[in-house]
């Protein structure tokens, strides 16, 4: 197994800096690049000194070198544990990540817990009651999460408790809290603003979990083992959670492997929607401004994270399925 | 020629094999051992035994003995199959036996009784049946997936005749209607029922918000005119006409599910966006598909250095995440591009971020059928690599490449969708749905026009009715399981 996991880790190496170069020629191709754009708005706007300042800036992003030695360059910081610098925020790329990952978190876990807890509960329950009315409520409500987007289902409840409320949810905080300091008040708010983008991952992310895990079970319950445990007269119960529910896993197992970059990335739409400090609308925001070490390194980071999510999760399968062996 | 034992094993696919044995004496041998095939095995001269036997499902076996003193078996192990034993002749025995159900058995000898007609059973009919009918009872008894396939249908339907069912063109602005909300249709006027109509509106500024109310002006009425000359367009792009499914008399106007910041109708631009929604994800699952299908069955059915390659590829790709990628590609498609391209740009963004999955999925079919008997078979007679590929293994992951492809078009059109909602994907002036709903993307407007929503509907329903389509498409794939 550690042989198995150290080869899997030597072999990632060769994948992730393939997944540099793709990333890199995918940033480089859209015309023109982030400077000539800043330069073209600072002249449109009157500003003087636009052209000099422009140069300077190309001088020191290394704009007119040729990709690849650029591509050379980066990637060789990058190892070092230096990602380069924003042009738009005009910050290193580590310290916006790192001052934007606490809040993807924050919102990010509680969403996964809650929408995988939920969706495999109501898929074990729908599965163990199939086409009773429960189960045909259940599958109908799966099936809204699966045909609208998460950052649909946001702009509806935007739009449902505006008309409730009269409130706009939108953001962190209400204006009131915006500076204030941190107070139990402020907590409540923080709770309101989230309640939205989390109500949306969460019917999603629960309508997917749940399909998996009510497909599964029933395809489960229909093998030979699960009829030779009721023969042998182990109680209902036992047969469902210790021996079908156990096996009607795997799927999710592997699924689990993208969890860890979907923390990071997976709810990217419904935040920018909602207007989050987060990483997802920086990833967007720096996709579209053509700022290209921010948005390289974010997708560096969360390729990393899947491969790493991919091999924790063949592990994991090894350790609850017995008959998985990887050597 | 005599005690002359001829045997032919047939195993796979759409295949027929026959044995035959022309002098007595012989034992004639037929076998397949995998579905569809058709075992004839047939002894023309007397003490022979012709012996048919189909392993598993979906074959016909006949066995025939033309002369007499024969023993005529058939035998066929697994359901569905149709097991004809048929002796000709007299002092023969003819012995047709099928070890599981739904099969049709016919033993026959000619020369002592004559096949009386008579009416079938529902089970023997079905036995009767062939795969693709199976395949078709089995789906057309999925409520779900009916009802999906008549919306997409519909849809479909209206997406080809946009022009007669939305009442304006996808660029007509009224400026006396901007963000009106959807006009409201009365039935009842002074206590009686009447011919549908709608008010004409008066638009006021409302003094406090300064946002335009529109104030239905009940001495103006417009009646609706159903297949009624309105605006001039091409149907299905080639007939001009100017007939449309409802319109009202100018200077009225309809807008049934009201009007964007620039005065168009949400309606008629819904549809006629309905023209790409619906339209990128089949392109983008179609160029995956080939791409997918092609490299998936090559690489299962080489193996080697190929089959290493297009892996570590697909390795490469399935470990960047989807939406990131998709946002990225999407970025590096050329916003100056005329329509046309940018519309195959997207579906080809589409379609380079899924087709592995898809390649992964046809390679394990591939792989499982390459080392079966009729493939070897195929190659014992000098069939050609590529007639190998093209004839007998594409054919047999067809309907497991179509119930993939069908559940793979809904996560295109939320791919669509969502690029588009983020300015990225199709862009004006083309329309999509997800370019309709970019506007809902300020908060601002979402709430002053709520009805900006409106396109998330036809998502939705797109969507739902595919997965249905494509839930019912895969169980009915494999006809024989849970029975």
């Amino acid at each position: 197994m550690l042989e198995y996991i150290i080869r899997r880790l030597l072999i990632s190496i060769p994948i992730l800096f393939i997944i540099a170069i793709i990333g890199f020629v995918t940033m480089e191709l859209p015309q023109g690049d982030y400077v000539t754009r800043y330069i073209a708005q600072l002249e449109a706007s009157g500003q003087s000194g636009a052209r000099e300042r422009g140069a300077e800036l190309r001088k020191l992003y290394q704009l007119d070198d040729p990709a690849y030695k650029r591509f050379v360059t980066w990637i060789g910081r990058f190892v070092r544990g230096d990602f380069g610098d924003s042009f738009y925020y005009q910050k290193p790329v580590k310290t916006l990540i790192a001052q934007r990952l606490p809040l993807t978190l924050a919102l990010t876990i509680p969403c996964f817990l809650i929408s995988w807890a939920i969706g495999i509960a109501f898929g074990i329950f729908s599965a163990t009651h199939q086409y009773s009315l429960a189960d045909n409520v259940l599958t109908v409500v799966a099936f809204l999460g699966l045909g609208l987007p998460a950052f649909l289902v946001a702009l509806v409840l935007i739009v449902a408790t505006w008309q409730i409320t009269g409130d706009v949810y939108t953001g962190l905080f209400s204006a009131e809290y915006a500076a204030a300091p941190w107070s139990l008040a402020k907590i409540a708010d923080l709770a309101k603003h989230l309640a939205i983008p989390v109500g949306a991952v969460v019917f999603s992310g629960m309508a997917w979990v749940m399909r998996v895990m009510r497909g599964n079970l029933l395809d489960e319950l229909r093998v030979n083992y699960v009829q030779a445990a009721r023969a042998k007269g182990v109680p209902e119960r036992m047969v469902i959670w210790r021996h079908a529910v156990r096996n009607a896993f795997h799927p999710l197992v592997m699924a689990l492997g993208g969890v860890l970059a979907w923390l990071l990335s997976g709810t990217a739409i419904v935040e920018q929607v909602i207007g989050l400090p987060t990483l997802g609308p920086l990833f967007i925001q720096a996709t579209m401004e053509q700022d290209i070490y921010l948005s390289g390194t974010i997708l560096i980071l969360l390729s990393s994270l899947l491969v790493l999510g991919n091999l924790l999760a063949d592990v994991g399968l090894a350790l609850l399925d017995p008959r998985i062996r990887y050597d | 020629m005599s005690a002359w034992r001829c045997s032919i094993r047939a195993s796979g696919t759409i295949e027929s094999k026959v044995a035959r044995s022309e002098t007595g004496h012989s034992k004639v041998v037929a076998r397949s051992e995998t579905g569809h095939s058709k075992v004839v095995a047939r002894s023309e001269t007397g003490h022979s035994k012709a012996v048919a036997r189909s392993e598993t499902g979906h074959s016909k076996a006949v066995a025939r003995s033309e002369t007499g003193h024969s023993k005529v078996v058939v035998q066929s192990e697994t359901g569905h199959s149709k097991v004809v034993a048929r002796s000709e002749t007299g002092h023969s025995k003819a012995v047709a036996r099928s070890e599981t159900g739904h099969s049709e058995r016919e033993p026959m000898t000619v020369a002592q009784t004559a096949p009386a007609p008579r009416k079938l059973s529902e089970e023997e009919r079905r036995a009767l049946l062939s795969v693709r009918q199976l395949m078709w009872l089995r789906f057309s008894r999925n409520r779900l997936a009916i009802t999906g396939m008549i919306v997409l249908a519909f849809m479909y339907t209206v997406m080809l005749f946009a022009g007669f069912v939305a009442p304006y063109s996808v660029s007509t602005t009224h400026e006396r209607f901007v963000s009106a909300p959807p006009t409201a249709i009365h039935l009842v006027r002074d206590g009686r029922i009447v011919w549908p109509f709608v008010y004409g509106e008066t638009s006021k500024t409302d003094p406090n918000t300064f946002r335009k109310i529109y104030i239905p002006n009940t001495n103006e009425i417009y009646p609706l005119n159903f297949i009624a000359p309105g605006e001039t367009y091409k149907l299905v792009g080639l007939i001009e006409t100017n007939l449309h499914l409802f319109v009202v008399g100018e200077p009225g106007s309809i807008f049934i599910m009201g009007t964007d910041r620039n005065g168009r109708d949400l309606f008629s631009r819904i549809i006629w966006g309905s023209q790409i929604s619906l339209t990128v994800g089949l392109v983008g699952v179609l160029l995956s598909l080939t791409l997918g299908a092609f490299l998936g069955t090559v690489s299962g059915y080489f193996g080697g250095t190929i089959d290493m390659v297009v892996q570590r590829t697909i390795e490469v790709i399935s470990n960047i995440p989807q939406i990131p990628l998709w946002l990225a590609l999407a970025a590096a498609v050329p916003s100056n591009w005329d329509p046309v391209k940018i519309y195959f740009g997207i579906a080809i963004v589409l379609s380079l971020v899924t087709w592995g999955g898809l390649a992964r999925q046809v390679r394990g079919i591939v792989l499982g059928l390459r080392e079966s008997d009729f493939v070897t078979a195929a190659r014992y007679t000098n069939c050609d690599t590529f007639r190998i590929l093209a004839r007998h293994l594409l054919p047999n992951t067809f309907s497991h490449v179509l119930v993939i492809a069908t559940l793979a078009i809904p996560g295109m059109i939320l791919g669509e969708t969502a690029l588009s909602f983020l300015g990225l994907g199709i862009r004006p002036p083309l329309t999509s749905w997800g370019v309709l709903l970019n506007e809902a993307q300020q908060v601002r407007v979402l709430l002053q026009q709520p009805w900006s929503l409106i396109p998330a509907l036809f998502v939705l329903v797109t969507v739902v009715s595919f997965n249905f389509v494509g839930d019912g498409l895969r169980d009915a794939a494999d006809p024989f399981a849970g029975e």
